[in-house]
């Protein structure tokens, strides 16, 4: 469903300091995937997800989404068929609305933002619903300002909001990176429980080997803009924490 | 009890010009300096209409629309020129000046003496019972503005508008175009102020071309001392930016009954504007971040290599 063929893209182009980071990169995300990237700092990951969602613009090459070629539709088009969830938890919230308020902007995703009234009573049996998939209690402080609550309750919103509105495609950029250990374990469950619930396609990228091991379906390791491991389904399920750590090793030699 | 009416008339009429102002302060969370060239504006757009004999709602009308493409430039030099908010606005503000003296065929100021205007007294109203008149007019207005505004905020797109100031991040994470709420919310805003600047100038009956000086800041002043007075309650916006700005009213007549000069008004206003500020910290940072620019996101274009986005906290 998500294609990038022949990505190119260098950063301070024509300057001293160019660094070529993709060149005639290739990847093919199938439908219903859970792809997990694994990678040291400036490998690419980042960039990758920049890439597919617009946020940078490639220098060359394809991006097919859904059979249609998207290279060079802006970031806020893409981003109606696709949601992201960032590191940072302030980022996929509204801290000044309420969690009413902020959900029922998630849930008008693709349609249009018109001169109707948000935040609608009749939406709140819904929303309570599905804040309540969360399990954090949330749902009982539906009207709390979304700046009252913690990161790792924010960052549970921000997932949710981003998966509500049912998108073809779900970028996790180390979402769970800026949580404490028990947070951001309940939040991996969470997102694999709601990628499930929603049948989304997924690309996740995170630094905890474990995590990559433990969840998806598919396994990419980049290293300086190049893919130098991609393993799928059995594969994966025998490879070692101490596999991908000796890799890596070899990798940074 | 004359004082406390005109002070309560003063707040008013200026309040409008305050709920402008806070569109873009409060909800998009940016300073906007066209202000002090829009408020001008509508007001010699407004008196510059009704001398031609246009209908007063249509000239108050034509005003509002003069606004809005203010708002519109400033927003386009952002946008599109990618220069920076604050200096976008000073740009305007700047051209601002030249039309508004064109407006006006290139004269200074227009007296309205002779012309009827909104506030012009009607014959069944005795002189006695002007200052009534006066409230009673301006309570309506003000009163339909700021419910036209409070029903805007909480539609679907006026809550966007509101993301757009909290985190323009999340407005392209919801498939939103965030440039076009951007100049949205700038030219809403000035309309609002442009339409305030025609309804300052039918009760003066006077139009001045320095009339948008320093106006930015008495507008910041009332906002903020609006936000002080209620912010223990839950009250809206715009009731903040009504009650702020006859408070404001309130402390500048005051100052002038204990015989402070005149000339020395614009220096009260700062002091008024940094001693509210002192004890409000959290104002002061949505005004860092507004001058920061804290709608520094470029929206993509078709060519652009690069979509930069600095996200300002």
């Amino acid at each position: 469903m998500l294609h990038l063929q022949n990505i190119r893209k260098s950063f301070h182009s024509n300057t001293l300091n160019e660094l070529s980071l993709f060149d005639n990169f290739n990847l093919n995300i199938n439908e219903g995937e859970f792809v997990v990237v694994l990678g040291s700092n400036g490998s690419g990951k980042s960039s990758l997800l920049n890439l597919i969602d617009g946020q940078l613009g490639a220098d060359g090459g394809k991006i097919l989404f859904m059979n249609k070629d998207i290279s060079h539709q802006p970031s806020f088009k893409r981003r109606q068929l696709m949601s992201r969830v960032y590191q940072d938890p302030s980022l996929g919230t509204s801290p000044s609305l309420t969690i009413f308020e902020n959900m029922s902007l998630a849930l008008n995703k693709g349609k249009p933002f018109n001169l109707t009234r948000c935040a609608q009573d009749s939406q709140r049996e819904v929303i309570a619903n599905y804040v309540a998939l969360l399990n954090l209690g949330l749902e009982e402080k539906l009207d709390v300002t979304v700046s009252w609550l913690s990161g790792g309750q924010r960052q549970a919103l921000s997932l949710l909001m981003a998966v509500c509105s049912q998108p073809k495609l779900l970028l996790l950029d180390e979402h769970t990176a800026a949580l404490d250990p028990r947070t951001s374990q309940h939040m991996m469950k969470l997102t694999k429980k709601l990628i499930e619930d929603f049948k989304m396609t997924t690309v996740m990228i995170t630094h905890q080997i474990k995590d990559a091991l433990e969840y998806g379906d598919r396994c990419v390791m980049l290293h300086e803009g190049s893919i130098v491991l991609d393993v799928s389904n059995e594969q994966k399920q025998h490879l070692q924490p101490k596999d991908l750590l000796s890799l890596f090793h070899s990798l940074s030699l | 009890m004359n004082f406390i009416l005109d002070v309560i008339i003063q707040g008013l009429l200026y309040s409008v010009l305050a709920m402008g102002v806070a569109l873009t302060f409060k909800v998009l969370k940016s300073a906007d300096l066209t202000v002090e060239g829009s408020f001008p504006l509508g007001a010699v757009v407004g008196a510059v209409s009704i001398t031609q004999g246009t209908p007063i709602p249509i000239a108050l009308l034509f005003a509002f629309i003069a606004g809005w493409i203010a708002g519109l430039i400033t927003s386009w030099l952002h946008i599109h020129l990618k220069i920076q908010p604050l200096l976008s606005g000073i740009l305007t503000m700047s051209g601002l000046y030249t039309i508004n003296l064109m407006i006006a065929g290139n004269r200074s100021n227009l007296p309205l003496f002779q012309t009827t205007t909104l506030f012009t007294r009607p014959a069944w109203v005795s002189i006695s019972q002007t200052r009534i008149f006066h409230l009673g007019l301006l309570l309506v207005i003000v009163l339909i503005i700021k419910l036209l505004i409070d029903w805007f905020l909480i539609t679907k797109k006026g809550m966007m508008l509101s993301v757009a100031g909290d985190n323009p991040l999340l407005v392209i994470g919801l498939g939103e175009n965030l440039g076009s709420y951007q100049t949205l919310g700038l030219s809403l805003s000035n309309g609002i102020i442009a339409l305030s600047g025609s309804l300052v100038v039918m009760m003066t009956r006077f139009y001045d071309l320095s009339l948008g000086f320093g106006m930015l800041v008495v507008a910041l002043a009332s906002i903020v001392m609006g936000d002080s007075l209620l912010k223990s309650t839950s009250a809206k916006l715009t009731t903040m930016a009504i009650f702020g700005s006859i408070l404001y009213r309130f402390s500048v007549a005051s100052a002038l009954a204990l015989r402070l000069h005149p000339s020395g008004l614009r220096l009260m206003t700062v002091l008024i504007f940094v001693i509210t500020l002192l004890f409000q910290p959290d104002n002061m940072q949505t005004i860092t971040k507004s001058m920061r620019g804290g709608w520094n996101i470029v929206t993509s274009s078709k060519h652009s290599k690069i979509i930069s986005f600095k996200h300002t906290k």
